[in-house]
């Protein structure tokens, strides 16, 4: 009973942080910068629970993260499920031959995550939109990532705090990689 | 006997000795001026008084540089203080009377039109680069409903696709999945107005014979009542005429810059707006996010010309 409460108590705590990430990628840095590159702040809720929870949780962390990422961007529910499946997917795959948990792995990931994003919306949109995408930005594909690599980094110790707060035990495995 | 007898060279020195002072004292000519062999004395006391003072003088004036220094520093530090913060007044200054010319212009603009709207400002954007739209800060508590219309004074923005409590979601005309009924104003031609990417459109279900140049301004045909009448949508850069096609691909460029935006009007009801027969809204142009093309609703040269059908 205690684990359930915790499991909640901390998902609900990641959720939060996920709104609020994805808040300021979409609100604050807009205001502040204008429109052009932007970190993808809503990869890295979703690198953390990837990279430090089971596949089931990282899923259903990954499922609620459609409802907040589609709460803001006019993306149809039908693109927002694969793009981000298909992310997670990746992050998963690397995870079980390359990364693991801590700082360096966390960042690594969200920057193959920021790559991989706008690459799923391009390669789904040509699939399931009717009007697909047809501009590419390259500069952007260029410096999504590492804007968003350095905000994982500034980010990381933040969700490993969270997980403290809440009484979440870190992985075994990555206690030792962790920096 | 003994005590008589004087060495009297001996008392004649040493009476040589106290007179010649007392002569020489009681032969000078001018009693003011001091004895001339005080003037050697005087010549090294005057220079080891010069190089006394010249060092107090050096000694005094490094002790006041160093407080002046310190006292340079402070009032350096205040003066900064103070520079930085005068700095910053003017940029909130100069920040507040681009908005407030930019908000007067939007008055003016609201209060000689009859439509209905609410003015919002933008909170947000898109995630995604390949999508666009913005987020204002007017929901159904403030009477915003989806499907509504969203302008700025100088053309159309888009309209509101998601309408929340306290915000809501705009789909701006750029947007791929857009669609806005248009009109080229110069020959009437109606087409549908879809988003290309971020910065053109395409107006669409043109036919081939249809009279499209480049440089028409396309406006809102107004037929929804979403849109008022002949408000302007964009430029047209590009006609393409394919060799075997019906139709012809015909490319426009918004004229309001989405990136640029930071205040908007909801049009909550239209009232039948027609821009083609209002008069002109003078000022209105330069508006945030409008590109000076002069394509002020009902006040531009090609607006003029343009006869309603």
């Amino acid at each position: 009973m205690r684990s359930v409460s915790i499991f909640l108590a901390n998902f609900l705590v990641h959720l939060l942080a996920a709104i609020g990430l994805v808040s300021l990628q979409s609100s604050l840095w807009p205001l502040v910068f204008g429109k052009g590159s932007a970190p993808q702040l809503w990869i890295l809720p979703l690198c953390f629970w990837i990279l430090r929870r089971t596949a089931v949780e990282a899923l259903a962390f990954c499922y609620v993260l459609f409802f907040v990422v589609g709460s803001m961007t006019s993306m149809p529910m039908s693109m927002i499920v694969p793009v981000i499946l298909t992310v997670t997917g990746v992050i998963l795959l690397l995870k079980d031959r390359v990364l693991w948990a801590g700082v360096i792995h966390f960042t690594l990931a969200a920057c193959i995550g920021s790559v991989t994003a706008p690459m799923a919306v391009w390669g789904w949109s040509r699939f399931l939109e009717t009007n697909p995408v047809n501009t590419f930005h390259f500069f952007a594909w260029i410096l999504n990532p590492l804007l968003t690599g350095l905000f994982a980094v500034a980010s990381y110790p933040f969700l490993v705090w969270l997980d403290d707060v809440t009484q979440k035990e870190a992985p075994k495995d990555a206690e030792t990689e962790m920096l | 006997l003994n005590f008589l007898q004087f060495d009297f060279r001996k008392v004649l020195g040493l009476a040589l000795l106290v007179a010649f002072p007392l002569i020489s004292v009681n032969m000078q000519k001018e009693p003011i001026e001091g004895p001339s062999l005080f003037r050697p004395f005087l010549f090294v006391a005057g220079l080891s008084h010069a190089g006394y003072s010249g060092f107090s003088q050096t000694l005094r004036e490094t002790v006041d540089l160093y407080l002046n220094l310190i006292d340079i520093k402070t009032n350096n530090r205040v003066l900064q203080g103070e520079l930085t913060a005068t700095r910053t007044q003017l940029g909130e200054m100069a920040e507040l009377r681009l908005e407030n010319e930019r908000l007067l212009k939007l008055l003016g603009f609201k209060e000689k039109t009859k439509m209905e709207m609410i003015a919002a400002r933008v909170i947000g954007r898109d995630l995604f680069e390949d999508y666009e739209s913005i987020m204002i800060n007017r929901g159904e508590s403030n009477g915003v409903q989806k499907g509504m219309a969203v302008i700025t004074a100088a053309g159309v923005v888009g309209y509101v696709i998601l309408a929340e409590p306290l915000n809501s979601q705009v789909l701006l005309v750029t947007d791929r999945y857009a669609v806005i009924d248009g009109l080229v104003q110069r020959s009437r031609t109606r087409g549908i107005l879809s988003g290309l990417n971020e910065s053109q459109c395409a107006l669409k279900y043109l036919k081939r014979s249809d009279d499209v140049q480049v440089g028409d301004q396309v406006v809102t045909s107004g037929l929804d009542n979403i849109f008022p009448k002949g408000f302007p949508v964009g430029t047209v850069t590009e006609v393409v005429h394919d060799e075997y096609s019906f139709e012809q691909q015909v490319t426009v460029e918004p004229i309001v810059k989405a990136a640029n935006i930071e205040e908007v009007f909801v049009v909550t009801n239209a009232q039948k707006e027609d821009f083609e027969v209002a008069p002109p809204v003078t000022g209105a142009a330069d508006t945030a996010g409008a590109a000076d093309t002069g394509a002020v609703p009902g006040g531009s040269t090609n607006t003029t010309k343009a006869k309603a059908p």
